[in-house]
């Protein structure tokens, strides 16, 4: 071996060892999140009084770090499955994730100690006027916190975005566009596959969607300072949700470009970049920095222009969704021969709540319907639904599967009830939360009337299942994490890594039923 | 000799080995040793120094420079050096600066300094106060060393995710004794209650020195980990 590709197959390890400390430390801040949301649930049932203002730190932290601890394992992962074709800096990985923790340990501080809990939807008088509930530096840690998640998730955008421009010969030809603008008649030699088109997409809209929060941030933290006057509300609120929004469904597309790499393998059945795939992918570029209007409907300062925008773009990013992910996967499955796994549980859960998570989501974001459905429970039973049995099952599903690939480990019925637990006991819970929607119960409440508290009740049985399906899977994972670290030499060596994005599997996936 | 970290089995091996392989970079030297130089003459001069008796917040930037700022540039400056010192000092500081030692050792000195009776007599007695910036300084030399060398294996973390964590550790830390002081309903340090000529008003004066300790973190910290961590692991 030459020094080059010593150098390479080094760089390669580090990279996988950085993607099992993303996922790892993910994991376990979504567990922590989840502790708190548990008790949200207690306390809307009724069950134990929880002080408002407990409740609203506790609610201002529960989202923030559940979309940070999400995206954090999400990011690990997709630098696994880049890895090798698209060459990420372990230095920048390494980097990026101090940061990114430094910043979640601002978050934790500001709501736990400093009490924030104006949740992140914030408008003037607030974060900075809060009757006493929490200090200028509660507020100004929180939004520091922030600013450092958004600028490590940064690091990771632009890192990628250089990797692939420099792997494919160009950002053009990482996003196929030779063969896309060609109709599919040029250009389909050395076609990036399809996670590795998502994964430059959810950089190129990574970078504007960060723009979006710096252009916010700015004048908050100048605002605090005292050299300028308050924010203009409507300028303020379309940048937070188009900041906010944009985020958290680039979560969802680097969960699904995890899919695109895994489930093939799984299967055994290829999952190529085809001039549909090309174009949806491409589309979402725009598609996905749009939708954010619907969730200033009700703001009647707000150009016409833009909720109807938000109408149109709401619908129309379902559909590259609904082709490449949702159809394409159960391609994949279809009549593979594929035998249910954890990752394929798991996958097939976050099918299931792409699906119904998108479909609340469309459903809400019809104008006639906002009126009615505006900040009830149904905009976080839709989220939860997309996050939980979405974006989290499909990078549970790749931290599972990398960890034992690495660490030669097989798994047992027991691995694979708990998968099913977390999705029963996940589809029970957001079920109560779309039908408390249905009812109409206000979102944001600290505390619900007794005529509220039905749904709530029968959702913490099912929120207990997907503790222990989650809590039974995260303890497997967390057994095997030392015998993956070490072998994560094994999925550096020259010459694999291409080999890896390739249909049938990986030659080291004996452990997995086929 | 083979190149590279030797296990310290026979000091005077050792000290031979470490004479002859570490090649002298006198520019590095030179340069931890003017930008350490003047860290010291920022933090330990006026106009930092006369504002750290009216000031909390002043006093905290002063301790920044002191933890943050000194000791890392005076190991970049030793590291360029060959070390030819006594093996028992070289024993002592490689078991006192082994990562979770330098860890606790940090945390513990630094947390100590600002529990309100110290920090009041420190500020009272030129004394106490010099021992403070000492141990401090000595406290963080440790703290850095495992990140910077120079030293052998067991000393220097020999892992990115070690470094990760370790620089995690070392930031949150001081991340929750800053957010500690911030968030303080009480007016914590008496000689600021009591000088006759604050700089701020003594609740904004803590608060915004919790704040500088709390949110330098980030700079301090994300830059190190910009430069410690490695493409090889």
């Amino acid at each position: 071996m030459t020094r080059a590709t010593d150098d390479s197959a080094a760089a390669g390890a580090e990279i996988v060892r950085a993607a099992i400390a993303y996922m790892i430390a993910g994991l376990a801040t979504f567990l922590v999140m989840g502790a708190l949301g548990l008790l949200m649930r207690i306390g809307h049932a009724g069950l134990w009084a929880i002080e408002a203002r407990w409740f609203y730190a506790i609610m201002t932290l529960h989202g923030a770090g559940m979309v940070a601890a999400v995206l954090l394992a999400g990011m690990g992962a997709l630098a696994d499955v880049l890895n090798g074709r698209i060459r990420l800096s372990p230095r920048l990985l390494w980097t990026a994730l101090v940061i990114y923790l430094l910043g979640s340990g601002f978050v934790v501080l500001a709501t736990l100690v400093g009490g924030f809990g104006a949740g992140w939807t914030v408008l003037h008088p607030l974060p900075y006027v809060s009757q006493g509930e929490w200090s200028l530096w509660a507020a100004l840690a929180m939004y520091a916190g922030y600013f450092l998640i958004a600028f490590a998730f940064l690091l990771f955008c632009l890192n990628v975005l250089y990797a692939s421009a420099r792997a494919y010969g160009g950002l053009g030809k990482a996003l196929a566009w030779r063969y896309l603008f060609s109709g599919g008649r040029s250009g389909a030699d050395d076609l990036p596959p399809p996670s590795h088109v998502a994964a430059t997409v959810v950089a190129i809209d990574g970078v504007i969607t960060v723009g979006a929060g710096v252009v916010l941030l700015v004048p908050l933290f100048a605002q605090a300072a005292g050299l300028i006057g308050p924010v203009d509300a409507l300028f303020a609120k379309n940048l937070v949700f188009l900041f906010g929004h944009t985020m958290v469904n680039l979560n969802i597309y680097i969960a699904a470009a995890l899919v695109y790499a895994l489930l093939p393998r799984l299967t055994g059945r290829p999952w190529k970049t085809t001039w549909p795939v090309a174009l949806a992918l491409n589309l979402v570029i725009v598609l996905v920095l749009l939708p954010y209007f619907h969730h200033l409907y009700q703001d009647f300062a707000q150009p016409l222009a833009f909720a109807i925008i938000g109408q149109f773009a709401s619908y129309a990013v379902a559909l590259p969704a609904f082709l490449v992910t949702i159809f394409g996967g159960l391609s994949q499955f279809h009549r593979s021969g594929m035998r249910w796994s954890v990752p394929t549980i798991l996958i097939a859960l976050g099918l299931w709540g792409w699906t119904f998570g998108g479909l609340g989501a469309v459903i809400d974001s019809t104008i006639p319907v906002n009126q009615v459905m505006h900040n009830t429970l149904w905009v976080p039973a839709h989220f939860h639904t997309y996050y939980l049995l979405g974006a989290a099952a499909f990078t549970w599903a790749y931290m599972y599967w990398l960890i034992a690939e690495l660490g030669k480990a097989s798994e047992s019925r027991i691995s694979r009830a708990a998968a099913w637990l977390y999705g029963v006991g996940g589809a029970g819970f957001v079920l109560m939360f779309f039908y408390a929607g249905g009812l109409s119960v206000p979102r944001r409440f600290a505390e619900h009337i007794p005529v509220w508290q039905l749904p709530d009740q029968i959702s913490i049985p099912f929120v207990i299942l997907v503790a222990l399906g989650a809590l039974w899977l995260a303890g497997e994972m967390s057994g095997r994490a030392a015998a993956a670290w070490r072998g994560a030499a094994r999925f550096a060596a020259p010459g694999d890594p291409v080999e890896r994005e390739d249909a049938g599997g990986s030659p080291d996936s004996a452990a997995w039923p086929r | 000799m083979p190149p590279g970290p030797v296990k310290s089995v026979d000091r005077k091996a050792v000290q031979a080995c470490g004479a002859r392989s570490r090649p002298r970079r006198f520019g590095t030297a030179a340069l931890g040793l003017a930008l350490a130089a003047a860290g010291a003459g920022a933090a330990l001069a006026p106009p930092i120094d006369e504002l750290a008796h009216r000031s909390f917040a002043a006093h905290m930037v002063q301790h920044e420079i002191i933890a943050f700022v000194i000791p890392p540039f005076m190991l970049l400056f030793a590291a360029a050096l060959p070390w030819s010192g006594p093996w028992t000092v070289a024993a002592i500081a490689n078991a006192l600066s082994r990562p979770v030692a330098a860890l606790l050792i940090s945390t513990a000195v630094l947390w100590a300094w600002h529990l309100p009776a110290l920090y009041d007599a420190a500020l009272r007695s030129d004394g106490v106060h010099l021992v403070e910036h000492a141990t401090i300084f000595l406290a963080y030399l440790l703290f850095w060393r495992p990140l910077t060398g120079p030293g052998d294996a067991p000393v220097v973390l020999g892992s990115n995710g070690g470094r990760a964590a370790y620089l995690v550790a070392g930031a949150m830390q001081a991340a929750v004794l800053g957010a500690t002081l911030t968030f303080a309903d009480d007016r914590l340090y008496s000689y600021y209650v009591e000088a006759s000529d604050p700089l701020l008003p003594a609740h904004l004066d803590q608060q915004l020195g919790g704040a500088i300790m709390w949110f330098s973190g980030p700079v301090v910290f994300g830059l190190a980990a910009a430069m410690v961590f490695r493409n090889r692991g």
